[in-house]
């Protein structure tokens, strides 16, 4: 149970920036004085752009494969987060489609208070071959979320 | 009426009778490579008067017999070869021969051999225009390869069929031509591979053995990711190299976040070795199949010349990847090992045994195909659609199902697009331009050809889609085969893994990387194009390298 009536969700990933990301998130749960932490992952197979498209074919297969990365990341996530602060509860928030318009449609659904993005640093080629950036849509995000904390 | 019908008999008779003399000519017409030209409009001229025309066939042969004028002077035969591509040619028909039929009339008997020039008509422009454009479009994704391949061919066809029709300079391709060019063997090869996949995938084997990998590693993250490489190799020497990376990748990054490494250390190993397997055979990847149904190799020729110097290149790249990432495999955390299997195992388990059963039936039963296929003279489509079509049987798949899902039609019609551009393009002489430059940079010698055709083919298909490459280097490859001394088919093996291994020097030099660096961006792990560049060039480097010398030294 939420001791405090803020949504606050971390989109989860498994690399540095993703623990960075739930350290920030660890941080303002405590700062708002809450004590549930949503942990949101999208399953997107929509990875490319043009000529990429034609690759993924089976897209059930592929959300299969993607659902089984996406429980790693949050089992690591939760285990994590029990390390650090055991009084925050976590809670799974597993989407399906492009990235940037679920997290969109979730924030604008649910009213989230505060959505930390860890953000990969990535050059022009792999953004535009395996797609899935949500950097062009913050802004359109931040119409919906209270704030944005974007974690590098 | 019965006396103007004797009448109007007697008349033609005698009209007959003064064309009694026949003329039979005939010949062969190649190009200055040697190689057949078809569709040559042959002329034969009495004076500057046509008295017989024909056209050349498929081999370049034409043979041309008909009545002629009674008396005829046959100093005065000349035969006419035309085609808007080349140099039109009029030759004097020379060393005739005078014969007799069973009727008694004079049969007059030439022979003309003819090798034709190429001429740089606008038609030669346009298809170079279109091949060019081609290769711009689909590196820079400007659309859809589909869609770019589609409007080059359907452009060539098109002013073929409009200014060429007016004139003939500007045609650059008949349609019979662009059907002929399209290799059905390639397109029914992959089509049926897509459906034996296609089913097979659906039992879960795949994802099966990347856990069965870890289950016999131990936890030994360094065993382990050599038990994918290999894994992975095998099942793309059979099976293509999207799909094995598809299925595969997503339990190796799991298992890669579980023990807190970074995935990379097992996807790079991983991917690198999906493009090495893919080179090992004929079904392995696309510019093989291509190269197998041009040159007519078998698929025994296939791994008997390249399967050897590939598990060379597994092993030594085995090392290069210790190399890269022996302090992250250290790095391994091993106490969970059997949550993570009992995990594991639940989740990427044989989902249909049954299907599985006649999956691994039908796979041998295409292998063994495969295998006796060039003694059975059948072209390796046939074989592949045999399997097809009982594991279809065997499986009880929904047949709208698989075609809708399973057979990437996209890939088949840029395939069948791709044929009719390279064709127009030998056709118009621009292929032939470049296969006679690229001789003349040998020097005839094997060792530079070797070289050449091996670097160059790893470089571009390093950059550029290696399907439209290989196509186009095919017509090249054949004519250095015939003309460098001793070449046999090392040329083609120097062209396979070239084309195949240039694919591990840069994220987009193939598909299977494209995808990996997908499933890995999902799970945090951006795979930049600047970190693949970092291992995977060293890597290609190493295995062109050990490929030059293997057919150097004759392997």
């Amino acid at each position: 149970m939420n001791n405090c009536d803020k949504k606050i969700v971390l989109v989860v990933k498994a690399s540095e920036v993703g623990e960075r990301g739930l350290k920030k998130a660890i941080d303002i749960t405590r700062e708002e004085d809450c004590n549930k932490l949503y942990l949101l992952f999208v399953v997107d197979h929509d990875f490319f752009s043009g000529d990429g498209a034609s690759y993924v074919k089976s897209k059930q297969q592929v959300d299969k494969g993607l659902e089984g990365i996406g429980d790693a990341i949050l089992r690591t996530m939760e285990d994590m987060l029990e390390e650090t602060d055991k009084s925050i509860e976590s809670q799974r928030v597993i989407l399906h489609g492009k990235t940037a318009e679920e997290i969109m449609n979730f924030a604008k659904n649910n009213k989230v208070d505060v959505l930390i993005i860890p953000k990969d640093q990535r050059g022009p080629i792999e953004k535009f071959i395996t797609g899935g950036d949500i950097t062009p849509f913050i802004d359109e995000i931040k119409k919906y979320v209270d704030k944005v904390v974007v974690v590098e | 009426m019965k006396r103007f019908l004797f009448f109007l008999g007697i008349i033609l008779l005698f009209s007959v009778s003064s064309y009694a003399t026949n003329l039979r000519v005939g010949g062969v017409v190649k190009n200055e490579h040697g190689s057949p030209i078809d569709e040559v409009e042959i002329s034969i001229l009495l004076g500057d008067k046509v008295v017989l025309h024909t056209t050349t066939t498929s081999n370049g042969s034409y043979f041309i017999e008909g009545a002629v004028q009674d008396n005829i002077d046959p100093n005065n035969l000349f035969v006419e070869l035309k085609k808007s591509t080349y140099k039109t040619e009029k030759r004097k028909l020379v060393d005739i021969l005078k014969s007799q039929d069973e009727n008694h009339n004079t049969v007059y008997i030439g022979t003309l051999n003819q090798t034709m020039l190429r001429a740089i008509t606008p038609a030669f422009w346009i298809s170079l225009i279109v091949l060019v454009g081609i290769f711009v479009l689909i590196s820079f994704e400007v659309f859809h390869r589909t869609v770019a391949a589609l409007i080059g061919a359907s452009l060539l066809l098109f002013t073929s069929y409009t200014l060429g029709t007016f004139n003939e300079n500007y045609f650059v391709i008949s349609f019979e031509e662009a059907i002929h060019a399209i290799d059905f063997n390639v397109i029914l090869l992959l089509m049926s591979m897509m459906i034996i996949v296609g089913v097979m995938k659906k039992t879960g084997i795949f994802q099966w053995l990347a856990y069965k990998s870890y289950a016999i590693s131990k936890g030994n993250v360094f065993k382990l990711s050599v038990i994918l490489m290999f894994v992975t190799a095998v099942a793309s020497a059979f099976l293509d190299n999207v799909t094995t990376m598809l299925l595969l990748a997503p339990v190796s990054i799991e298992i890669a976040i579980m023990l807190k490494i970074n995935p990379f250390s097992l996807l790079m190993p991983e991917v690198l070795a999906s493009n090495m397997g893919g080179t090992a055979t004929l079904i392995g990847d696309p510019p093989n199949i291509m190269i197998g149904s041009f040159a007519h190799l078998t698929f025994n020729d296939f791994v008997i010349n390249l399967a050897p110097v590939i598990l060379i290149i597994l092993i030594v790249n085995v090392f290069v990847m210790k190399l890269f990432f022996g302090k992250e495999y250290k790095k391994g955390k091993v106490d969970n090992v059997d949550e993570l299997l009992v995990k594991l195992k639940e989740e990427y388990k044989i989902t249909d045994a049954k299907l599985l059963r006649h999956s691994l039936f039908v796979l041998g039963f295409v292998i063994l195909l495969f295998i006796t296929h060039g003694m059975l003279h059948m072209e390796p489509s046939i074989a592949a659609m045999a399997g097809a079509a009982l594991i279809l049987l065997l499986s009880g798949a929904d047949i709208t199902e698989i075609m809708e899902k399973e057979v990437e039609w996209a890939t088949l019609v840029f395939f069948m697009m791709l044929f009719i551009i390279v064709g127009a393009a030998v056709e118009t002489g621009f292929i032939s331009m470049i296969a006679t430059w690229v001789k003349d940079l040998s020097g005839n010698s094997m060792v530079l050809a070797i070289i050449f055709v091996m670097w160059v083919s790893a470089i571009a298909s390093a950059i550029i889609d290696n399907i439209p490459f290989t196509a186009t280097m095919l017509p090249v490859v054949a004519y250095l085969t015939q003309t460098i001394p001793n070449a046999g088919n090392t040329l083609w093996w120097a062209l396979a893994l070239g084309a195949c291994l240039g694919g591990n020097g840069t994220l987009i030099g193939a598909s299977a990387n494209v995808v990996t660096a997908g499933l890995a961006e999902r799970a945090g792990y951006p795979m930049t194009f600047g970190y693949f560049l970092k291992i995977g060039a060293p890597a290609m480097f190493i295995s062109v390298t050990i490929s030059m010398i293997w057919l150097l030294i004759g392997g």
